[in-house]
């Protein structure tokens, strides 16, 4: 299981209110380019923290990349964030190859697709023509708490 | 892409039938047990399949084999004859497949399909099912069956856990104290007023200009 990297432009976009992680559109971006080796890395300053400083791979044959939303709720102040494990597929020729899985919220217009956080599956991996990839989000993808 | 075999594990029907799931799900096929019509007409075998352990995919068509011999309907060794089965894949009670149906007159033969399953939404209910309209000997038996299915990969992504701390705010005692006699003076400064005359006449252009240029 690969580790979830917060990315820090996430906490003052969520403290002022770019997010709601409970309506809006989540979804899932793959890149095979280092965040820190980024032209802008999103690792810097709140106004990096977007898609457009994300080198992706493209899409042409991928299925959705939307995340199901299947709860979002806090109980005794520990917010929770439940995601559906979501089926990447390859359909008409590769996807990939990618090694960085990006969480972002499509919803918001300013910033536009700020991201969330990412994934390092630690090498690259391709999504071959016909095959599947399970993002397989762990019980409680995001969780804030005391 | 990664697959995993499905094998039985469970018997849902058995209509004139001998033998059940257990025997004909080896690993390797193995004709020393094996299951078979024990009566003339419809007789049907339907056995439950294990669960995937992954997630299985129904856009990637399964590979089932499974191998038919010829037996009479005690388990005996057959004289002449090709009777005929047929196999089908369920889940539920809902038919996804069919394959052709089997009909020899020689050994045990094995036999593969790769029927297609975009029909399948759970795979953790599906059956193989054996058909067979039986008049005398011999019969087709059965003695080993799987369905090989492909999945997806699963990339696992750790959950992402953020913790918010507030710093400590601090509540002081603020005592002032009495301010006894203080007293203040204001002093103006003087005030000076200076009396100034202007004359106008025949002279008056003059005295304008003199007071234009003269600096109060």
């Amino acid at each position: 299981m690969v580790a979830f990297v917060k990315l820090g432009g996430f906490c003052e976009h969520l403290a002022e209110g770019v997010h709601n992680l409970g309506s809006n559109t989540l979804t899932v971006a793959f890149s095979n380019t280092a965040p820190g080796s980024e032209s802008t890395p999103p690792t810097g300053a709140t106004s990096t923290c977007v898609l457009a400083n994300v080198t992706q791979v493209a899409y042409t044959y991928c299925s959705s990349r939307v995340v199901t939303i299947s709860s979002s709720s806090q109980s005794a102040g520990t917010y929770s964030l439940v995601l559906a494990d979501l089926l990447a597929s390859a359909t008409g020729g590769n996807v990939g190859p990618f090694q960085y899985v990006y969480l972002y919220n499509d919803t918001p217009t300013s910033p536009a697709d700020p991201l969330i956080g990412y994934w390092d599956l630690g090498s690259a991996t391709t999504i071959n023509d016909g095959d599947a990839k399970l993002l397989n989000f762990a019980a409680t993808a995001i969780t804030i708490g005391p | 892409m990664p697959t995993e075999i499905l094998r039985p594990n469970s018997n849902v029907t058995q209509t004139q039938m001998t033998g059940g799931y257990a025997d004909i799900d080896e690993t390797s096929a193995s004709d020393t047990d094996f299951a078979y019509p024990n009566a003339n007409g419809s007789c049907v075998l339907e056995v439950g399949l294990s669960d995937p352990a992954g997630f299985a995919l129904n856009t990637v068509a399964p590979t089932i084999r499974y191998r038919l011999l010829r037996k009479t309907q005690t388990g005996g060794a057959p004289g002449a004859g090709s009777p005929t089965a047929q196999l089908h894949l369920y889940q539920g009670a809902v038919l996804i497949a069919s394959d052709t149906a089997r009909s020899f007159g020689g050994g045990a033969t094995d036999f593969s399909w790769s029927p297609t399953i975009t029909a399948v939404t759970d795979f953790t209910d599906l059956r193989l099912r054996m058909t067979e309209t039986v008049s005398g000997n011999p019969v087709m038996a059965i003695s080993f069956a799987e369905v090989e299915v492909s999945y997806a990969e699963a990339l696992d992504l750790a959950s992402g856990s953020f913790a918010f701390a507030g710093g400590d705010l601090t509540v002081s005692t603020v005592t002032y104290a009495a301010l006894d006699g203080a007293s203040f003076a204001f002093a103006g400064g003087d005030l000076d007023t200076i009396d100034k005359t202007f004359r106008f006449g025949s002279g008056a252009r003059k005295a304008r200009s003199r007071a234009r240029r003269r600096v109060f």
